[in-house]
């Protein structure tokens, strides 16, 4: 028998692989949980939460993060097989239990469902690797095999089918069936958090059913009466006498005489997340011995520990009663850290028990009930210094209309008090070397419910897109006869001109975006960090905007004064 | 009672005959291949073989389908010769076309049918045969893989 590594583990026996591996364990042990954390079978030893051993000779790894594209599983995997000098098809995934250990520190800190810079290091590893030697994901995703929340499949299944509230922060207070009794296939109706279930052996039956046989009442939420030309009043007037919740400046402001300025205004509008797997969770309560419940949730979700979370408030239970199970997801981009699904599954769940029960919603209630991307109106300046013989770009000033997901997003799911602060990334500083730069961002409040997105800051507060695509537009303008294009130029040469090093420097403890690119400019080949930067600041901008409308997140408006 | 062959065995279903196929497969014959992205023939997510032909299945009721043939994603695999997998989910692994993979099942069911009408398809023959929708985006790298597909399907190693 060789001594390989995950025999030296498993049997105890001290090598020289295992200083190895144990030193490249011991090193960050504390996040890395105790040796019985990560559900173990006789037949397995643990290292810690993240690696077991079977006797078989497989190595197990937890791979808690969501999977809906990023490649984690394999990339975590792949990882894992390199240092333990393991064969790839001796790496198996399981999905860990919840502990803090498995907690998305990116979440925690920031309120954010993902980060771009996430984004980079995971998914270029991740896509390096999976070319080299094929997903672990890839073969299950082309044969039908990866099971998302949609396809779990569990003795006794009952689906449902829920019609969400009319208005936002409505719900059901009543309903009446239409022809006096459930029809075959139906067993129970269940109001639910913000809207009605229909629960029954096939979910098509059920979403029928409420279409056709129930009459449900109604209460109104705060804003029964809302409309979208009611809503961008409200955010015009915002925009000239609202109060900013934040002001940010930096750089000085030139206070010369001879100021001409260019302004224009975007407006973004409400996005739905829309997941290619329409939204859905499965929960099952049971009692495992006298008076003593478990609560099992199977579902896509971007934040396990909050859907335990809301799963045990919503089930009266401790965290320590409910596991969480997340499946393959059909897609996320923010969507799925909300806790909404889970609080009606387990609704469900408490009026069958013993079933488990599948809420699934349908296209429609998912665009009619999505966290919205928030609607946006922003008002970009900038200021041309005159006096020279050539224009020059003195400052940039940005004010902005828009609700906060970090102010709603803590308030809904865990019920912490507004603090009436923008969306973090919104107000982030801008990527170019302004002279001077303003920002005020203004909160609007307002029941439409609004949420993380994708993409995250050139999206946020009609951002980065509005502000790309005003400077392609600033430099395609004119002050009298002078064309601006050489003074927005110049901004983007001074930035280019800085060594790497005062650059970094210049970023340091800046957004996290701008560290994202300036590591993607480090790598050859990779353009991510400039490409964008460039096309808009050179006249092509121009081009852009006018074959793209609303393309980057805004769309433009008049142009006064030109 | 409705009979049906689906992946060449045959089954029997005891549904209402204007269930759609899709939810049959999924509820009734434990198929959750053919995924649900729409319910209204726009997304593509639910496509199938019947009797050869890509159909999506949220949008044909089962009393329709009495005595044809439904091939899934599921009966694609082993059609098609190395390592049980067909050359359609050969070309989408070695692009790496799938990012969450929801709606990888529908494309490459209208891909294989798409290949048999127009073995050698252009770009434009690709876009408007394979109208489905990815929310993540994968058009270009699925693109790719269809002309890869083909050359497999040509000969290509
Ligand atoms: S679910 Fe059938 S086309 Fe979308
Ligand atoms: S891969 Fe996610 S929807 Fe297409």
């Amino acid at each position: 028998m060789t001594f390989t590594r995950r025999k030296a583990i498993i049997g105890g026996i001290v090598g020289g692989g295992f200083l190895g591996v144990g030193f490249w364990f011991a090193r960050e042990r504390d996040r890395l949980g105790g040796r019985t954390l990560f559900n173990l079978k006789p037949s397995e030893a643990g290292l810690n939460g993240w690696v077991k051993i079977n006797r078989d000779d497989s190595v197990i790894v937890a791979v808690p993060r969501a999977e809906m594209g990023q490649g984690v599983q394999t990339a975590l995997a792949m990882l894992v097989a390199e240092e333990m000098e393991a064969r790839w098809d001796q790496i198996r995934i399981e999905d860990p239990p919840e502990d803090g250990v498995y907690r998305n520190i990116d979440i925690l800190v920031d309120g954010l469902p993902f980060s771009p810079e996430e984004a980079g290091t995971v998914v270029d590893v991740a896509h390096w690797m999976a070319g080299k030697l094929g997903g672990v994901l890839g073969v299950k995703k082309v044969t039908g095999a990866a099971t998302f929340g949609i396809d779990v499949r569990l003795p006794g299944l009952l689906y449902a089918a829920v019609r969400n509230a009319p208005t936002f922060g409505g719900s059901a207070t009543a309903f009446n069936l239409k022809q006096g009794g459930l029809p075959e296939g139906v067993e129970k109706v269940v109001i639910v958090p913000g809207g009605i279930a229909a629960v029954g052996k096939s979910w098509w039956r059920a979403n029928k059913f409420l279409d056709e046989e129930v009459e449900v009442q109604w209460h109104a939420g705060p804003e029964p009466k809302l409309d979208s030309t009611t809503l961008w009043e409200r955010y015009a007037q915002l925009l000239e006498t609202g109060e900013p919740a934040l002001t940010r400046t930096s750089g000085n402001e030139s206070k010369s005489e001879k100021v001409q300025t260019l302004t224009a205004t975007y407006r973004a509008p409400y996005l739905a997340h829309a997941p290619m797997e329409p939204m859905n969770c499965t929960a099952q309560i049971r009692e495992h011995e006298a008076g003593k419940r478990r609560l099992e949730i199977w579902m896509p979700n971007q934040s396990p520990t909050l859907m335990r979370l809301a799963a045990a408030n919503a089930a009266g239970l401790s965290q320590a009663e409910v596991t969480v199970h997340t499946t393959f997801l059909g897609g996320g981009f923010g969507r799925r850290a909300e806790v909404d699904l889970v609080r009606q599954a387990v609704t469900c769940a408490l009026a069958l028990p013993g079933r488990p029960v599948q809420v699934l919603w349908s296209r429609e209630e998912d665009i009619r009930h999505d966290v919205y991307r928030p609607m946006a109106l922003a008002r970009w300046r900038a200021d041309l210094d005159t006096s020279g013989p050539s224009l020059k770009l003195a400052g940039v000033a940005k004010r902005q209309v828009a609700q906060s997901p970090t102010d709603q997003f803590p308030a809904r799911t865990i019920g912490l008090p507004a603090q009436g602060k923008p969306e973090g990334n919104a107000v982030e500083n801008p990527p170019y070397a302004f002279p001077a730069y303003r920002l005020d961002a203004i909160v609007a409040d307002g029941s439409v419910p609004v949420g993380f997105w994708r993409s995250v800051a050139p999206s946020q507060g009609a951002g980065y897109g509005g502000e790309g695509s005003w400077l392609g537009h600033a430099a395609a303008g004119r002050v009298g006869a002078r064309p601006c294009v050489a003074s927005i130029v110049r901004i983007d040469r001074g930035a280019s001109l800085r060594s790497r090093r005062g650059r970094r420097q210049d970023l340091a403890g800046e957004a996290r975006h701008l560290r994202h690119r300036l590591r993607a400019r480090r790598q050859p080949g990779d353009r991510a960090g400039t490409d964008g930067e460039r096309h808009y600041l050179r006249p092509v901008g121009r081009t852009l905007w006018r074959d793209h409308p609303g393309r980057r997140g805004g769309r433009a408006g008049q142009l006064p004064g030109l | 009672m409705i009979l049906l062959t689906v992946n060449g065995q045959a089954r029997q279903v005891d549904a209402e005959p204007d269930k759609p196929l899709l939810w049959v497969l999924r509820e009734d014959l434990n198929v959750v291949g053919p995924k649900f992205g729409c319910g209204v023939a726009a997304c593509g997510a639910c496509t199938v073989h019947i009797e050869g032909q890509p159909v999506r299945s949220c949008a044909i009721a089962v009393g329709d389908v009495g005595g044809k043939s439904v091939i899934t994603i599921e009966g694609l695999s082993g059609s098609g010769g190395e390592g049980g997998l067909h050359a359609v989910q050969r070309a989408w692994i070695e692009n790496q076309v799938p990012q969450c993979g929801y709606c990888q099942p529908g494309f490459i069911m209208a891909t294989v049918a798409l290949l048999k009408v127009k073995p050698k398809p252009s770009d434009q023959d690709i876009d408007d045969a394979l109208n489905n929708i990815c929310r993540c985006g994968t058009y270009s790298a699925i693109r790719r893989a269809v002309h890869r597909a083909a050359a497999i399907l040509g000969g290509a190693p």
